[in-house]
């Protein structure tokens, strides 16, 4: 049976036996020959599930708190790739959702492809081909689809400017953004229920879509995620501007392996690097 | 009147316009996509009609994602007040017939109860060149709402690319005045041909008015849960839009006695917009938000000001990072509004 199949079979008997009341999945996008994501609730349009290489959203989203209206459709089964999968983790880490609140229905993944045939960026050199963390896994393993490292040539580029070069490159991407906030609200681990940037009283990052703001903006928020970011790279597909977002977190993923030790993995049990003090932890810091 | 001006006369008047008394803004493609753009000169535009819009539209150029509206500043003699300068004239090239009929529908607003002569300024001081769209995409929809290809609607000269260069046909007294003033840059049309569409868009709702009229009375439909199901509150659709004007106004202090007003880029899809003081928010739900999307465009604003609020330019669908889709919204909801019938 094909991991389709199997998928669609799963998801009938989960909903059929009231184990969840709603399968989260992709489903066929009704306009334009991509996907979307799906929310089914009976198990007669299990049917309406897919997955393959379109399958891009990182649906983890959908479970933090604040997304009331799928909350209230009840304990829900949740499709995910690698990538994914550690952000369900990240999400049960930081006590966003239970572990036992979600039925987890891994699918090996490949990696993800653009209309063109491409491999997303996000998916070279992924290491989570086999998601880790799941209640179900179907398919068969597959091997990652090795394609360069588009994400690493990039940082290298950034790493060889010099310190203004890359001030210059950096504010020269903060003048398109608009502060759509898209970044934030499709990334599963941007959960607060108040964001930083609209705090008012006091105001610390200025709201306002100039380059400083904008600036501010993106240091907090990749300040915020350090540690946590498991790489999806969601945040550069949202960017209606094509700010290099996952090149930044992948910049920010890089400088927390120097300084811990520790890469994205899909354990909820193990603390985040930046989420707990330890006595161990580097200290070069401060020098 | 019509004339046509070849491609490297149209580079001509182009820098004649650039320059610190001008701004001339066109498509730029780069790798980050194509956006319209300050361009300082001819050979940055890429007037290429294909394909989708612009990832923005127009009205950041005048309805900027922020601006100041007042700088104060804490004197001995009390509190002064600056109120931004006037903006520099504009020359916007090759503009989408969407987005300037877009201007039309701001327009309605910016002068409604309250002269905002920010926006006004802006709009007097720009000459508008739209371009015949040669666009193929999916999430297009402007001749659904009956505009079309060669709508000249809110331009002031109309361009037609032919095998020769432009055909220009002056829209507007503005667009006249511009032609004349170059006229040494303009020839006879001859026997120029001017392009035709391959085919039509599709036409999910055959009827608009009828349309608006069912939202009229859809407050309460429960389809809005499952419309905005997916939707993630960003508010992405709302910068990309031509027609979104909701906006924030905010104080910033340069340092304790002085400081900006600015006005801000908002969307109605984010809970912040609706939030009260007391903590209450009459749309906490993403769906009541979705809908109130919908029924501003297609049922309030037509309401108060006879047209839609939306242009069918299709940035919102291209843009949605939760692959939500206006022409599936709106073919949902007619269906619904036929079964009502």
């Amino acid at each position: 049976m094909g991991t389709m199949e199997e998928l669609r079979a799963l998801a009938r008997d989960l909903l059929g036996s009231g184990r969840v009341q709603v399968v989260i999945g992709y489903e066929n996008a009704p306009r334009g020959g991509g996907v979307r994501p799906a929310f089914i609730t009976s198990p007669e349009d299990a049917d309406r599930l897919v997955f393959d290489d379109r399958c891009k959203n990182n649906l983890a989203v959908y479970l933090q708190k604040k997304r009331k209206e799928v909350r209230g459709m009840g304990r829900p089964a949740i499709v995910v790739k690698g990538c994914d999968a550690r952000a369900v983790a990240g999400l049960i880490r930081d006590s966003q959702v239970h572990r036992d609140d979600v039925e987890m229905v891994a699918v090996h993944c490949p990696g993800v492809r653009g209309e063109d045939g491409c491999l997303d960026a996000r998916c070279s050199v992924c290491d989570c081909t086999t998601p880790e963390l799941y209640d179900h896994l179907l398919g068969a393993p597959v091997a990652a689809s090795q394609e360069g490292d588009p994400l690493g040539e990039s940082v290298e580029r950034l790493d060889q400017m010099s310190r203004d070069e890359r001030w210059a490159f950096w504010m020269k991407e903060m003048e398109r953004c608009t502060r759509c906030n898209a970044c934030r609200e499709v990334c599963p681990i941007c959960y607060c229920d108040q964001c930083v940037q609209d705090k008012t009283i006091p105001r610390w990052i200025d709201s306002s879509a100039h380059k400083q703001g904008n600036l501010s903006w993106h240091i907090t928020r990749a300040m915020h995620l350090a540690g946590r970011c498991v790489g999806c790279g969601e945040c550069e597909r949202a960017c209606h501007a094509q700010l290099p977002l996952a090149t930044l977190m992948r910049k920010v993923r890089d400088i927390v392996e120097v300084s811990f030790g520790e890469r994205p993995h899909g354990d909820p049990e193990k603390t985040s690097p930046l989420g707990v003090f330890s006595l161990e932890d580097s200290d070069s810091l401060f020098k | 009147m019509e004339r046509l001006i070849t491609q490297d006369n149209l580079k001509k008047l182009i820098e004649s316009e650039t320059g610190k008394h001008t701004r001339v803004v066109a498509p730029v493609r780069s790798e980050k996509g194509r956006f319209y753009r300050v361009i300082s000169n001819a050979d940055e535009m890429d007037l290429d009609n294909a394909g989708a819009p612009p990832e923005r539209s127009l009205k950041e150029f005048f309805f900027p994602k922020t601006e100041i509206l007042l700088s104060y500043k804490y004197t001995q003699d009390g509190v002064k007040m600056d109120s931004p300068q006037d903006p520099l004239p504009t020359l916007i090239l090759g503009a989408r017939p969407c987005d300037a009929r877009a201007l039309l529908l701001l327009d309605k607003v910016f002068g409604w109860d309250y002269d905002d002569d920010l926006y006004r300024k802006r709009r007097e001081g720009t000459t508008l060149l739209s371009l015949y769209c040669q666009s193929e995409e999916e999430d297009c929809f402007c001749e659904m709402l009956g505009s079309s290809r060669e709508d000249r609607s809110g331009s002031d000269l109309f361009l037609f690319p032919v095998k020769e260069g432009f055909v220009v046909e002056a829209v507007t007294e503005k667009g006249t005045q511009l032609m004349e003033s170059h006229a040494g840059l303009f020839q006879d049309v001859g026997s120029a041909v001017r392009p035709k569409a391959s085919q039509e868009q599709a036409r999910v709702v055959s009827d608009m008015d009828a349309l608006t009229s069912w939202l009229a009375g859809a407050f309460e439909e429960k389809a809005w849960a499952n419309l905005g199901i997916r939707c993630l509150g960003c508010g992405a659709c709302a910068h990309v839009c031509p027609a979104c004007h909701c906006f924030d106004i905010v104080d910033e202090p340069d340092h304790v006695k002085a400081g900006k007003r600015r006005r801000n880029w908002d969307s109605c899809q984010i809970p912040l917009f609706t939030l009260h003081a007391s903590g209450h928010n009459p749309r906490s739900l993403q769906s009541q938000r979705y809908r109130q999307r919908i029924l501003h465009k297609f049922s309030y604003f037509p309401e108060r000001f006879d047209a839609i609020l939306c242009t069918g330019c299709g940035r919102c669908s291209r843009a949605c990072p939760a692959d939500q889709n206006l022409l599936a919204a709106l073919e949902d909801l007619w269906s619904l509004a036929q079964q009502s019938k």
